[in-house]
């Protein structure tokens, strides 16, 4: 038996924490598109032999417990065939993946001929085929129709990318050049990661690392069972609506909390719909993971231990669970913040003071394209209002946490200028305090184009907490070059000519207590 | 404390300490000056009737910290250093208690200043009300910023509040009305609501600056006819003439912010100086790692928000060059807080694009990773049976457990008291006995909650405290693309000599240097510091039109060249031209030199090269794009390590017996040793412990230091 005390488990969180941060330095510093560099679209991640997570790097919350199925996937299909030079390639939403765009590179991780664990990076390519640039056009409802499919494939040997990877996937995107340098930089991310576990198993010598890798996992357990078993115990039921084309569409949960356990339940919720903005089961557990850690203490460590005292039942063929070949991609952009806005809603009851008031709740991704260019930009809000202090303005929250990308980088690069960037006055929702203010991004386009739009709240608003007022919807304008003004809905792909103008109103957060007399 | 080495004062320390009686407060507080003409630390000149090169007679290095200022005096013959109290209130009177004791009687020199009030403004948000003057349509963008939170899960972490607040923030139609109006519509704005600064904040004005400057030029003339002739305007295209809007706009809010703060205390500095007739002229420490006059400071204090570590980085870069060690990380470990940085080839490591407390600064500085870990970082135990170290601290106040002053928890000061690695019997700044006793109690108290024994603990809290240090280690080494092996380690500050060796092995580092006078370094440094220009320009030039980039590329350095005249009255003795570049559709750049003679392919060929070394891969057929012209210039600096004579030790015993240091390995004795008298080429072999005034070096088994003509200790194994 080895022995792992307290002084070995937080050198070795921050040994392999460390390892999962310098993958992704690499990624950000070689990747080639701006929505890699500039906006951060990415996570990195170690895993142990039997595919627990290890550590993760804190980059995009809806990767969080996504990533864990993607190097499941390649297990269950590459598991008793390993080949341990290789790297294996997945964004099949169904078999582990998000949305199509993000692909994620998996690499097994030896010492000798003994697989130690499993590092795996996952970056959204701006474009990877499909019906609209951007490869999340708002009318499929098929998973086809938004590009690319990649099933759990052996993707790299030695460090070369195998053809039958390769080539069907650079043949489908519009914009080739670019993914060969975001390929190049994933790679690159992986072997660094495989060179620092080997390193750190060879340090500690392979007995000692396995029991390393189990305390830690233990560690985090520990952690998050004595951060549940603060809140009270009970059911708390919550239900909030995904808009979709103009239909509301129920996601409703029961948390229960019984000592230090978790269990969530979404029986009750819509079916799965006609239209892209289906979620998969990994993403409803990423957003139940980004709940709990919200409602509980931060600082836990991002492992597979910490997971462990959560469960999740999402019934399969619904909107929070959809089956193939349904299309995804609005599901994973949008349908997982109102997942996570649900599953905050009843997490508030339990943890009144830790949860914020519903925050803007959508992406509103903007999807600009042409034959020989895809601009893709995420806008942020409002947050909600906390329980001592107004919400944030104009910030990223929930499930994601890109960047912007820079107007004077952006304008060098795609035919478009920003016209207006700014807060929108009044959208934060009243209260004892108020919820952050949305933003008001307009841009004019100078070339003909296709535009894609996928926002959420454009109908519904987000909620206010302890009598605090919701913040106000979304909404988005097309000024044509003529000046008439066409309201958009929410979800829709068009093309704009050149001369025209898009407006885009993201919501405010909601308010937090009654206001003051 | 020690006998004679460390209280060898001098008549000016009792001078200082005593005073006259009526020069106060401030000359009491000079604890602990040691005017060092005793051997221990005397350097002369070596060579017969060779002047030393610096412009005055006399130069002062007063670098200004949290607890201590820290006071270096060259005189052209020998060296005297020395620390006083702070003054928080008014940095400037420690800063001129630090030279009354150091400068001999009715002499007078030069004063380098590294100095902290512009850090302090920002992080205590004690700066002017700022008035930002942007385009129509984009007010809100300095808030915005890049519209990302701090912290993924914990929604009461909050981005740093913009320093224009929301009513100081005025967008105009540039293109539309004449400019006078604007200009008189922002100034009579200025006054209603108080504005004690102003930013003007236009977009694209990195390529164009002519309307941002017209329209400053125009605000003056307002703000002169309403009678506020010295409200200060800062233009972005002047602060830093560079791309990517949220970056440029909060460089130049800062700059705005801090101009009044910094300004007035430049002014107290300068009358102080000038009444007491002990300092000449007055240069201030940029974060590049150069110096400016103390005017050109003032105008631009977002380029001083470094001025404080940059310093020993620069000390450590000319002392790594001179014992023949190329790549070189600088460790500079405090009581609240570490710095680390890369030095390679004699230059240390300098970024144009960081964070200050959550506000971007495009200044050019050097690339110091602060981690909040150092001396007093407080060890604890987690909800899931963890050993953890900080972030909380024990500051000065408490303090450590074993300073005796009410803290009761348990800190890495205390471990490496209980371990035996700091003498039991010393006084900290002469003053604070350091009590065993308590730091044992501490460790005691927190051991029993982990069911660990107190030595596990103690030595728990320095494992944890030195991953601590790994990591910010590898931010700068590993995560850049520089292996640390190979590298040396330069330990400074007062606890770097404790935790160096454990570090830089764990890193497989090639070796650890101490330098001389590493409790006071950064000062030292200063005086190692030239005077230095910058400016940069973003032009974005591809292959098609990067026809312009050597006319842009020599009118930058001319600029440079007459700024450092105007500034420094000094010539360039060197000049560099740099320009960031990228493939075309990168979004981050690479930093190439540039010969504004050579032609584009060579330059590009260059960025391949860099690009491949930096990142493992180049693409030498894809198209690259020149982003950003920098260009700098550098004056001669006061004194060269060179200038200094051999380092010669004190005539004293310098084996001060024996010491058991408990180890993972069980109690083992060490040899203590008085590091002032070791001679030059002497070798210690580990176990043991090499103490001086202000630091400690811990020298573990299988270790050995030899001591160089420095008088650095270098450590291998």
């Amino acid at each position: 038996m080895v022995s792992v005390n307290a002084i070995d488990l937080e050198v070795a969180r921050h040994r392999f924490a460390a390892a999962a941060d310098e993958m992704g330095g690499v990624l950000r510093r070689t990747g080639y598109s701006p929505n890699i560099k500039e906006r951060a679209d990415f996570s990195t991640a170690l895993f142990v032999a039997h595919g627990e997570l290890l550590a993760q790097a804190e980059h995009i919350p809806v990767h969080l417990g996504s990533m864990p199925a993607s190097v499941q996937a390649v297990i269950d299909e590459f598991g008793r065939s390993l080949d341990l030079d290789a790297q294996y390639a997945v964004n099949d939403p169904y078999h582990g993946g998000t949305h199509l765009n993000d692909l994620t590179i998996v690499q097994p991780v030896a010492l000798g001929a003994d697989l130690i664990g499993w590092v795996a990076n996952r970056a959204h390519h701006s474009d990877v085929g499909g019906e609209a640039p951007g490869s999340m056009p708002a009318h499929a409802t098929r998973l086809d129709q938004e590009g690319h499919i990649v099933a759990p494939t052996l993707a790299a040997r030695s460090g070369q990318w195998t053809p039958q990877f390769l080539d069907p996937f650079l043949a489908a995107t519009r914009t080739p050049e670019e993914r060969v340098g975001d390929l190049s930089a994933q790679l690159g991310a992986n072997e660094i990661g495989a060179r620092r576990l080997i390193e750190l198993a060879e340090g500690y010598g392979p007995r000692r690392f396995e029991a390393i890798c189990t305390a830690l996992l233990d560690y985090g357990e520990r952690r998050m069972r004595a951060a549940i078993a603060e809140l009270p115990d009970g059911a708390y039921d919550f239900e909030d609506h995904v808009e979709g084309f103009g239909r509301l569409h129920n996601i409703t949960v029961s948390v229960a909390i019984d000592g230090g356990d978790l269990h969530a339940d979404f029986a009750g919720s819509a079916p799965q719909v006609q239209g892209n903005f289906n979620s998969v089961e990994a993403v409803a557990l990423s957003c139940l993971y980004f709940a709990v850690r919200v409602a509980t203490d931060p600082s836990i460590p991002a492992n597979g231990g910490c997971y462990r005292p959560i469960s999740m039942d999402a019934p399969r063929g619904s909107i929070v669970s959809a089956e193939p070949p349904a299309a995804v991609a609005a599901g994973n952009v949008e349908t997982s913040q109102r997942i996570a806005d649900t599953l905050l809603g009843a997490l508030a009851q339990a943890a009144p003071r830790m949860v914020p008031a519903a925050s803007q709740g959508t992406m509103n991704n903007v999807l600009v394209g042409a034959d020989d260019f895809a601009y893709y930009e995420t806008v942020g809000g409002g947050q909600g209002a906390r329980c001592d202090r107004d919400g944030q303005s104009g910030i990223h929250t929930g499930m994601t946490n890109t960047k912007n990308t820079p107007i004077e980088s952006l304008t060098q690069h795609y035919p478009l200028q920003i016209t207006a960037y700014g807060l929108r006055s009044d959208s934060g929702g009243a209260g004892r305090y108020h919820g952050g203010q949305g933003i008001v991004r307009e841009m004019r386009f100078l070339r003909d184009a296709t535009v894609t739009l996928m926002g959420e709240r454009r109908i519904t608003q987000p909620w206010g907490l302890q009598g605090g007022k919701p913040g106000a919807s979304g909404k988005d304008l097309l000024i044509r070059a003529s000046g008439t003004r066409e309201p958009l809905p929410g979800k829709v792909t068009l093309e704009v000519q050149a001369g025209d103008r898009l407006r885009v109103h993201t919501p405010g957060g909601g308010g937090w207590g009654r206001n003051k007399a | 404390m020690r006998d004679a080495p460390t209280t060898g004062a001098s008549e000016e320390v009792t001078d200082a300490e005593e005073g006259s009686g009526q020069r106060g407060e401030e000359d009491r507080q000079a604890i602990r000056l040691r005017h060092q003409h005793g051997p221990q630390y005397d350097w002369r000149i070596g060579r017969d009737g060779q002047q030393p090169r610096q412009r005055s007679e006399r130069t002062l290095g007063i670098d200004v910290g949290g607890t201590f200022t820290d006071v270096a005096l060259w005189d052209g013959e020998k060296m005297t250093v020395g620390k006083v109290s702070s003054t928080p209130q008014d940095q400037s009177a420690g800063v001129m208690t630090a030279a009354r004791a150091a400068m001999p009687a009715d002499e007078s020199g030069d004063l380098l200043h590294g100095t902290t009030v512009a850090t302090n403004a920002l992080l205590e948000r004690r700066g002017a009300k700022t008035l930002l003057v942007t385009d129509a349509g984009f007010e809100s963008l300095i808030e915005i910023a890049r519209q990302d939170r701090p912290s993924l899960y914990d929604p009461f972490a909050d981005r740093s509040r913009a320093l224009a607040e929301p009513d100081m923030r005025l967008g105009v139609d540039v293109a539309g009305p004449a400019l006078d109006d604007v200009a008189e519509s922002v100034a009579e704005l200025a006054d209603e609501r108080g504005a004690e600064a102003v930013a003007v904040c236009l977009m694209y004005s990195y390529a164009d600056p002519a309307l941002e400057l017209a329209l400053r030029d125009r605000l003056r003339q307002q703000l002169q006819r309403r009678g506020m002739p010295d409200l200060p305007v800062s233009a972005s295209s002047e602060v830093v003439a560079e791309f990517r809007e949220y970056e440029r706009f909060s460089t130049t809010v800062l700059n705005a912010f801090l101009s009044p703060e910094v300004a007035r205390y430049m002014r107290n500095l300068a009358e102080r100086a000038s009444e007491s007739g002990l300092v000449n002229d007055i240069s201030v420490m940029r974060s590049s790692g150069g110096l400016v006059s103390l005017d050109h400071a003032s105008d631009f204090p977002a380029s001083i928000l470094l001025s404080g570590p940059a310093g020993g980085v620069v000390a450590s870069a000319e002392l790594g060059e001179l014992m023949g060690c190329h790549t070189i990380i600088s460790f500079d470990m405090g009581g609240t807080s570490t710095d680390v940085c890369r030095v390679r080839r004699g230059r240390p490591e300098v970024t144009y694009n960081r964070e200050i407390a959550g506000h971007a600064c495009l200044m050019p500085s050097v690339a110091v990773y602060t981690v909040g870990a150092g001396g007093g970082s407080i060890a604890w135990p987690d909800p899931g049976g963890a050993l953890r170290v900080g972030p909380r601290s024990a500051g000065a106040d408490p303090g450590p457990a074993c300073y005796g002053r009410g803290g009761t928890e348990a800190t890495v000061t205390d471990a490496n008291l209980v371990l035996g690695r700091l003498d039991p019997s010393a006084k900290l700044a002469g003053t604070v006995s350091l009590r065993r006793d308590l730091a044992e109690a501490a460790f005691g108290r927190l051991a029993a909650r982990l069911s660990l024994s107190t030595t596990e603990a103690a030595l728990g809290a320095l494992a944890v405290v030195e991953s601590h240090m790994t990591h910010a280690v590898r931010a700068v080494s590993i995560e850049q693309g520089t292996d640390p092996r190979g590298a040396a380690l330069m330990a400074f500050g007062g606890a770097g000599g404790l935790h160096a060796s454990a570090l830089a092995r764990a890193l497989e580092m090639d070796s650890v240097i101490v330098p001389p006078h590493a409790g006071v370094f950064s000062a030292f440094g200063l005086l190692l510091s030239p005077p230095r220009a910058d400016a940069a320009q973003t032009i974005n030039a591809v292959q098609a039109t990067s026809a312009r980039l050597p006319d842009i590329a020599r009118a930058l350095l001319g600029q440079t060249r007459r700024q450092l005249e105007h500034s420094s009255g000094a010539t360039a003795s060197s000049t560099k031209l740099i320009v960031d570049m990228r493939y075309l559709g990168q979004a981050h750049e690479t930093s190439v030199p540039y010969d504004p003679a050579e032609p584009w392919s060579d330059l590009c060929d260059r960025f391949h090269r860099l690009h491949a070394e930096r990142n493992g891969f180049s693409r030498p057929q894809d198209p690259v794009e020149a982003v950003t012209v920098r260009a700098e210039a550098v004056g001669k600096p006061a004194l060269a390590w060179s200038d200094l004579p051999d380092f010669k030790p004190a005539p004293q015993e310098a084996w001060q017996g024996r010491r058991p240091l408990l180890t993972a390995s069980g109690e083992i004795e060490a040899d203590i040793w008085w590091r002032p008298a070791l001679r030059p080429g002497a070798e210690v072999t580990g176990p043991a412990v090499v103490a001086e005034g202000e630091s400690t070096t811990l020298i573990a088994a299988g270790e050995r230091a030899r001591v160089h003509e420095t008088g650095a200790l270098r450590i291998e194994w």
